[in-house]
């Protein structure tokens, strides 16, 4: 960098509005979408909290978009499962928080790839653990059930990996950016021959 | 420039195999094909895994022209259940509540427990207005935590 030019870079919107408008795309994209199992966009907002925010941070969010829109579609409390949903999402934060240097990119087809990728991978990993759940929960606990439990869920992770692909790519990846993109100012910094004269 | 138009290819590529694969997984166009008209008489069985076997209600020899899991549920009801069931899903009708069981107003709900079909006695692999059954065949419809 040279010696009399700074370059100052601002991040286009605060944490506290970042983190405000994922909740809301969060918590009225599960609202919006509730008929359609396993379409939401819960995770892909958690993963964007943790991408571009603190970890602390992003378990707030995480937590209050769950909460949130349980209390407002009547399930908070209704079942144990919600142990299992709740930190399902906050082991998919605290993964995102750690390799969030490996998952980000410049503005390319690649950087696509690896969010599209994540996706994947995340609903993946939500999907084994609420599974367990269920199989720990509602089943006599032998190993030929929680094969069958892991088998009877196929169809909807299945549903859950595609909709992951659909959420990452087309709202994941483009709102990253957007909260990323930086204003930045160059500030010449006048040398000391510049100042006399 | 060429970045946004490869951005924006992978993102089309991505999203072409994403939807091309919800379309085959929710088997919106097998829709059209199916023919569920057809006068049957099955045997229904309901069970509340909840309650234990003394509230099990058995129907022999009931005739629906739905020839359904659904539709024979229907038939059996008249003046003997209530039932409640929903299309808000991807996969198609689901049943909410029988016989006062389940998510309705005024219904009892157990914990965890939904309404799942077998049709002689082989879990229900498509929604109960999907499935076709046969002359003589066992419906049975259990509320249960089990799926």
């Amino acid at each position: 960098m040279s010696l009399d030019i700074v370059v100052v870079t601002n991040n286009r919107i605060s944490n506290l509005s970042t983190g405000i408008l994922l909740f809301v795309i969060g918590f009225g994209g599960r609202i919006m979408l509730h008929d359609y199992p396993n379409f939401e966009t819960v995770m892909v907002s958690i993963f964007l909290a943790s991408m571009l925010l603190s970890l602390n941070m992003s378990f707030v969010i995480t937590i209050s978009i769950i909460t949130f829109s349980d209390m407002y579609l009547g399930y908070f409390g209704t079942s144990k499962i919600i142990l299992f949903t709740y930190s399902g999402f906050l082991l998919v934060s605290l993964i995102t928080s750690k390799l969030k240097n490996q998952i980000k990119g410049d503005y390319n087809s690649n950087t696509v790839y690896k969010f599209t990728a994540s996706g994947i991978i995340f609903a993946g990993v939500y999907d084994v653990w609420t599974n367990f759940g269920v199989f720990l929960l509602s089943y006599e606990l032998t190993f030929e059930n929680l094969i069958l439990v892991y088998i009877l869920g196929i169809p909807f992770m299945i549903y859950h990996l595609l909709s992951s692909i659909v959420t990452f790519s087309l709202l994941g990846f483009p709102l990253y950016y957007l909260f990323t993109t930086t204003n930045k100012n160059e500030y010449k910094i006048p040398t000391i021959k510049e100042m006399e004269s | 420039m060429s970045e946004t138009r490869n951005v924006i290819i992978a993102i089309l590529v991505v999203n072409l195999l994403a939807f091309s694969g919800i379309v085959y997984e929710t088997g919106y166009f097998d829709d059209e094909i199916l023919d569920t008209s057809t006068i049957v008489t099955a045997n229904i069985i309901i069970k509340f895994k909840n309650l234990g076997d003394n509230d099990t209600k058995i129907f022999d020899d009931i005739t629906t022209t739905e020839a359904t899991p659904y539709g024979i549920l229907i038939a059996a009801s008249e003046n003997s259940y209530s039932v409640t069931a929903s299309t808000d899903s991807v996969y198609g009708l689901y049943i909410t509540s029988i016989a006062g069981w389940g998510d309705c107003d005024e219904c009892q709900k157990e914990d965890g427990h939904f309404w799942l079909y077998s049709v002689n006695n082989e879990s229900g692999d498509v929604a109960a207005n999907r499935k076709i059954i046969n002359d003589n065949d066992l419906v049975e419809w259990l509320y249960t935590n089990e799926y």
